[in-house]
């Protein structure tokens, strides 16, 4: 509560910095619309479900290419520890496209895909994918000589030893991972959207540059930042809530 | 006789660098039952010992026979429990459907009420004495245990040792306990044998030296075992 306080009086203080920025006339209202005018748009585009609609969308987009994402990060993870083979083939692979910005790609995802969900779910599970995959990688093979011998002990196979002990293990790095990328995801999503889509925060905030409307762009950009910070909350309070070990102070 | 291990011969070595080191050199020795105390000095081979036993490792030569029938249990020097797991789940990891009279594990280790307890939340000693339940968990015939107590204050750890001498008497099975320390060994043990140069350099029966089971050991026998593990250079 007292977090949420504090959020509440930086908002406050922003928001009265902004309004007397624009009661001062130093800029037109179309380079800084004021606060009442930002608010009023808000409300309509709310009302004339506009905006739940592009919010839905997005949010739609990034469930998709997390869940993609998580699934192809955690087979390559398991890849990575089980078969040091193929991966000596994939890590050069994972780690061109991990320097590659995937906004860079776009050009060519619409060549290939067209301008549908497709290109903008590559995009976002590109993003997703890199932090996902090195930590569950790590926590895979960080796990302690001393637990695994418990399982050597005890005669486990590989299998075994991997299901009761490395994942179960490694399961506080994966959520680190998962909450790093579901952060990217959604970043990414936002700039997919301004470049190939008809629909989507992205696309709200691009269509209202072509219009001029800069008051919907600031609702746009809000709407980004507390839907991201809604997500954030929401997982932290989940695995906060599920996980009983292995959580540090920064999960609260 | 029941369960027990009867090694002959038995060598490994570790090439560390380009070293060929030698640690267990010929070494022979016939399990009897009862709590069997292998005493030696840090670094002497004891581990090596227990893990070769426990088929963790390979030795290079020699043979290890398993006498009897049953299963093994392991007692580390940490307690190595599954952070993720309550006291109950660790006490059954690895057991998987198989049946196991928990709660009796549980009275007999003293951690009734702390059934649903994760590793930290209880103190070292509990966790050790959850490491133990989950040894005696299948039933073994034979436990190894490697310096299992080494690692706690004195309190918990005379505690532990009576805990063990009780849990023995009630499940019947042989110990084949390490430690370093001759007091632990006088206090514990049936029989000691020490360790050294990789091999059981002497072996005692203990059940008849005065002393035996008390923590106010008999000096001479301490000095004669001192002298043992300190007779040759120290390895
Ligand atoms: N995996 C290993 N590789 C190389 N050297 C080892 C290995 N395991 C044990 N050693 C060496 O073998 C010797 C005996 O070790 P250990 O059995 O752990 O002794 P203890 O348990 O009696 O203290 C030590 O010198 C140790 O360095
Ligand atoms: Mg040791």
């Amino acid at each position: 509560m007292r977090r949420f306080l504090r959020g509440a009086l930086v908002a406050v203080v922003v928001v009265g910095v902004w309004w007397v920025l624009t009661e001062l006339h130093l800029w037109s209202a179309y380079v800084l619309p004021t606060p009442g005018r930002v608010w009023s748009s808000a409300v309509e585009m709310t009302m004339s479900g506009e905006l739940p609609r592009h919010v839905v969308i997005s949010f739609g987009r990034v469930l998709i290419g997390f869940a993609l994402a998580f699934g192809l990060a955690f087979a390559l993870g398991v890849v990575a520890l089980l078969l040091p083979g193929p991966d000596g083939y994939l890590a050069p692979v994972l780690s061109f496209l991990k320097n590659v910005p995937p906004l860079a790609l776009i050009p060519l995802l619409i060549l290939w895909f067209g301008i549908g969900e497709t290109a903008k779910v590559i995009v976002i599970v590109l993003t997703a994918f890199f932090p996902m995959y090195m930590s569950i990688k790590k926590g895979f093979q960080a796990c302690s000589p001393q637990l695994l011998e418990v399982g050597t002990s005890l005669h486990f196979s590989t299998a075994k030893q991997f299901v009761l002990i490395r994942l179960p293990n490694a399961v506080p790095d994966i959520l680190v991972g998962m909450r790093i990328s579901l952060g990217f995801a959604w970043r990414a999503l936002v700039g997919a959207e301004m470049i190939a889509a008809s629909s989507g925060l992205g696309y709200l905030i691009l269509d209202a540059q072509r219009m001029s409307r800069s008051d919907k762009v600031i609702v746009g950009i809000v709407t980004i930042g507390l839907v991201g910070i809604l997500c954030e909350r929401l997982f932290s309070g989940a695995v906060r809530r599920t996980m009983r070990w292995g959580i540090d102070d920064s999960w609260s | 006789m029941t369960a027990g291990a009867e090694i002959a011969g038995l060598c490994k070595s570790f090439t560390v660098g380009d070293r060929v080191v030698s640690v267990l050199d010929g070494l022979d020795f016939t399990q009897r039952d009862g709590i069997t105390v292998v005493l030696g000095a840090s670094g002497c081979g004891k581990t090596t010992l227990l893990r070769l036993i426990a088929r963790m490792d390979v030795q290079d030569t020699g043979s290890i026979r398993i006498r009897g029938t049953g299963s093994i249990g392991m007692v580390f020097q940490e307690p190595r429990l599954m952070p993720w797991l309550t006291t109950v789940q660790n006490i059954r990891f690895g057991l998987g459907r198989g049946a196991c009279d928990t709660q009796r594990l549980l009275e007999l280790t003293g951690l009734t009420g702390f059934e649903k307890a994760l590793p930290h939340q209880l103190s070292g000693g509990m966790q050790h004495r959850v490491a133990l339940a989950r040894a005696l968990a299948n039933r073994p015939a034979l436990v190894l245990m490697d310096e299992p107590f080494a690692a706690l204050d004195q309190l918990t750890r005379e505690r532990m040792q009576d805990q063990l001498l009780a849990l023995q008497r009630a499940e019947g099975m042989n110990v084949l306990f390490v430690t370093h320390s001759i007091d632990e060994a006088l206090y514990v043990g049936d029989r000691i044998v020490v360790l050294t140069h990789g091999r059981i350099d002497a072996d005692h029966d203990v059940a008849h030296v005065p002393g035996q089971r008390s923590r106010a050991p008999d000096l001479e026998f301490t000095r004669l075992i001192r002298s043992t593990i300190q007779g040759e250079a120290p390895c």
